[in-house]
Formats: C-alpha cells, structure tokens, sequence
C-alpha cells in the first residue's frame, strides 16, 4: 500500500516543545509514572504546574527509551532514572568523540 | 510458516522453568538491547529475543508454541491438526496461516486476548476497546546534499497489521515524507499517524526516523558543523597565503593566516547545515601541512638553504 500524500514531519530536538498530553501518548508512560521521573531529575519539564508542563521534544525519545528500559528489565522508578543518566552521557560522550574524530587529520 | 527456536534463541531447554526463561532474558537482553551493546547485529539479536521471550513468558502462548512440536530454525511447516481450534475459542480453524510470521501469529493471540482480533482469543472474550495502534521505528539514510537542501523520501516498510481475518500479517506499505533542511546524522523525526493501524477505531502509532547520512567524500558531519581537511603547503603555512575551498554552495575564498599550524581550525560562519529553528551550522576547515610527495632538485635545494640559515630547535623541550 502506497501512502500518496506526504507526511510532514516533527524534529525531536530542542528547539521544539512537546505538551504534556503528547508526551504521554508518545512515551507510554501514565501520568503518575511521567511525575515519578520528573521527580528522580530523568526528565526536566518546563513549566510551573504539572499541566502546564512543556517539554523539549529531544526529551520524548528519552522518555520512550525509558519505557522500554522499564518494561525489558522490570526497572523501578530510581533504576530508570539512573540508566537514563548514565545513556545520556554515554550520548554526549559520543556526540564528543564524532566532533573530535572530525577534527583528526586523515 | 517457517518455524523459530524460541528456546534455543534464549539458549534455555524445553523444559525451562518460568525463572531460568526470565534470567536467561535478562542476561541475554542487558548483552544486547541496543541502548547499551555495541555488539554486531544488536538490534536484530535484541529483536529475537524478546519475541521468544514475549512467547516463552506466557504460560498459555508457550503451551500453544509447544504444540507445534520441534523443527528446525528456518523449516517450512504446517500447526499439527487441531492447532488453530485447540487454542482458539473464536472459531479459529479456517484462518490461512500460510505466509505468516511465528511472531506475528502470536501476536495475533495477545490481541485476540485484549478483544482486537477474531479468533485465537484464549480468554474468550471479544470487547471491543479502542487501542492505538504501534509505534515504529525505521532508519533513514540520506546523503550530505539531500540533508543539506532538503529531500522527498519514499520508505518502504513493512508492518504488521491487523487484516479482516483478525490476524496480524506483515504488511508492505510505502511512507511518503517531506524532509526539511535541518536534519543530521542521529537527527530524531517524528511522522504523526504513520506508525500501525490503531484497533478499534483506536488512532494510529506514530512512525519515528532516525536519520543516518551516508559518508561524504569531502566533508565530515558533527551535529549541524561540517568539518573539511584542508591541505595547504609549508610555505602557505609560515607566509599566509588566500586560498579557495569548496562548500555546500560552491567555493569561496578562504584567509590562512602567516604561522598557521596543521590542526588549526579556520570557521567559515553559517556554512555548514540549516537547523530547523535557528542559524546554520558552521564549516570548519582544519589545516594539513603537506609536503611535495616527489620534491625536485630546486625544492630540496632550497629547503637545505633553510635548514643551514634556520635555528629553529623543535624539540628544545626534550633535550
């Protein structure tokens, strides 16, 4: 089956923001499991009550991983919270690496 | 329907206890859950696992997988008589399972359970709750210039779906996006309502790309930066000297300041990638220092005159 129509597209970075309904459509995550790891500092929100709560749109993937992390390895709350600090490094570490190894004469 | 070892993918016996099925999972998936291996194939391997581990973790969907009796990986075969109905309280005995995969077919059975599907509904209940459809993940690769300008992208995926038979059955479907300037290597995309058909009246899963640009012969990709080796001569290096290089958009000229060393990085402002809500990424060009591969009688000549009236100790630091 052929889609004819083309479909826009939603970058998932920083320079978008996602509301707090999507974010639990595009997470899976309840709302009281989302608080849980507002709570732990996973994931940061923008906003001054939990309703009004705004998120980078780079931090829904984020939040799907640690859906699946949960769910893979029967997680808690403060064991998702730490794998995902720890994944986030690991992102930035390699995000350093590719912009040094740019940097290397051939 | 060829048949899949779920057992031996999960390196566990038949006779496996519920707990050694869960560690075996475990072990195997902290080894190669793409999030944290490194290893080849991790995806695929992480993929297979988990199917048999969905399977195997279910008392009745392992009861069902063990009556299909022992083949091997790969094998064409055919549920023994019965099969179908055996599991099925919905009448399942005339469903075509030809051409379906292992997976698909038990999956078909956690939705049959939730009300989705005719058939293979092991608790017997048909409610008919909306249910969003999956969510799917797929690679898009793109070269320099198609990131750089924009790009038309037709993805041939292949999804499972759930057909009139109440069966999930992969299904070929072909996405059309429109890829603005402003994606890069790991860029994340989000394409609303092209995931899996929703159950129910329940609305689609949402289709995520993630953005791989293939290797550019000249220029290298950090984030929205593009990196060029630029090779300049010695003399350039130590007497400055105005020199062209390429970019996404054709030449330009390029200032290299008398005392250059190789390493050095040169910015050329707002030439590297569009970002999607901001300036543009930047070129950067990073001297090489390069010598004549062959140099001629005159050259050497001269680079010995050099030599004699020069002073210039390098390596001071480690006498």
């Amino acid at each position: 089956m052929t889609d004819t129509n083309i479909t826009p597209l939603q970058f998932l970075d920083d320079s978008t923001r996602i509301a707090l309904e999507d974010m639990l459509a595009m997470s899976g995550f309840s709302l009281r499991e989302l608080i849980d790891l507002v709570e732990h500092g996973a994931i940061e929100p923008e906003g001054s009550s939990t309703e009004a709560w705004t998120f980078s749109a780079r931090t829904t993937f984020i939040a799907r991983r640690a859906a699946g992390l949960r769910t893979e390895f029967s997680l808690d709350t403060s064991g998702t919270s730490l794998v995902l600090g720890l994944l986030e490094r690991i992102d930035e570490l390699e995000r350093r690496m590719r912009e040094l190894e740019c940097q290397l004469l051939r | 329907m060829k048949y899949k070892d779920y057992y031996a993918l999960l390196g566990v016996e038949r006779t496996a206890s519920e707990d050694d099925i869960k560690k075996a999972y475990r072990k195997l998936a902290r080894k190669y859950h793409p999030d944290v291996s490194k290893e080849k194939d991790a995806e695929e391997k992480f993929k297979a696992m988990a199917e048999a581990y969905q399977t195997l973790s279910d008392k009745e969907k392992r009861a069902a997988y063990d009556q299909l009796g022992r083949h091997q990986p790969g094998e064409d075969f055919r549920p023994p008589p019965g099969w179908e109905t055996q599991f099925s309280r919905g009448g399942a005995d005339d469903i075509d399972l030809s051409g379906i995969d292992l997976g698909d077919l038990f999956e078909s059975l956690s939705h049959g359970r939730r009300g989705g599907a005719r058939g293979f509904s092991g608790a017997g209940h048909h409610e008919t709750f909306a249910m969003p459809g999956q969510d799917f993940e797929a690679t898009a690769n793109l070269s320099l210039e198609d990131a750089y300008r924009g790009t038309e992208l037709n993805l041939d995926l292949s999804m499972p779906e759930m057909t009139p038979d109440g069966m999930v059955r992969r299904v070929p479907r072909t996405v059309r996006v429109r890829v603005p300037k402003g994606a890069t290597d790991g860029q994340r995309l989000r394409v609303r309502g092209k995931g899996g058909a929703g159950f129910n009246g329940g609305p689609p899963g949402d289709l995520y790309l993630n953005i791989k640009l293939t290797a550019h012969p000249r220029f290298r990709v950090s984030g929205h930066d593009l990196y060029l080796e630029l090779p300049i001569t010695p003399w350039e290096a130590v007497l400055g000297a105005s020199v062209e290089v390429p970019t996404m958009e054709g030449r330009v000229a390029l200032n290299i300041r008398p005392g250059s060393k190789a390493g050095q990085k040169l910015r050329i402002t707002g030439k590297g990638l569009a970002r999607p809500h901001g300036h543009a990424g930047d070129l950067y060009c990073v001297l090489n220092i390069v010598l004549p591969a062959a140099p001629g009688d005159r050259e050497k000549a001269l680079y010995k005159e050099l030599a004699e009236a020069s002073s210039f100790n390098p390596r001071e630091h480690l006498a």
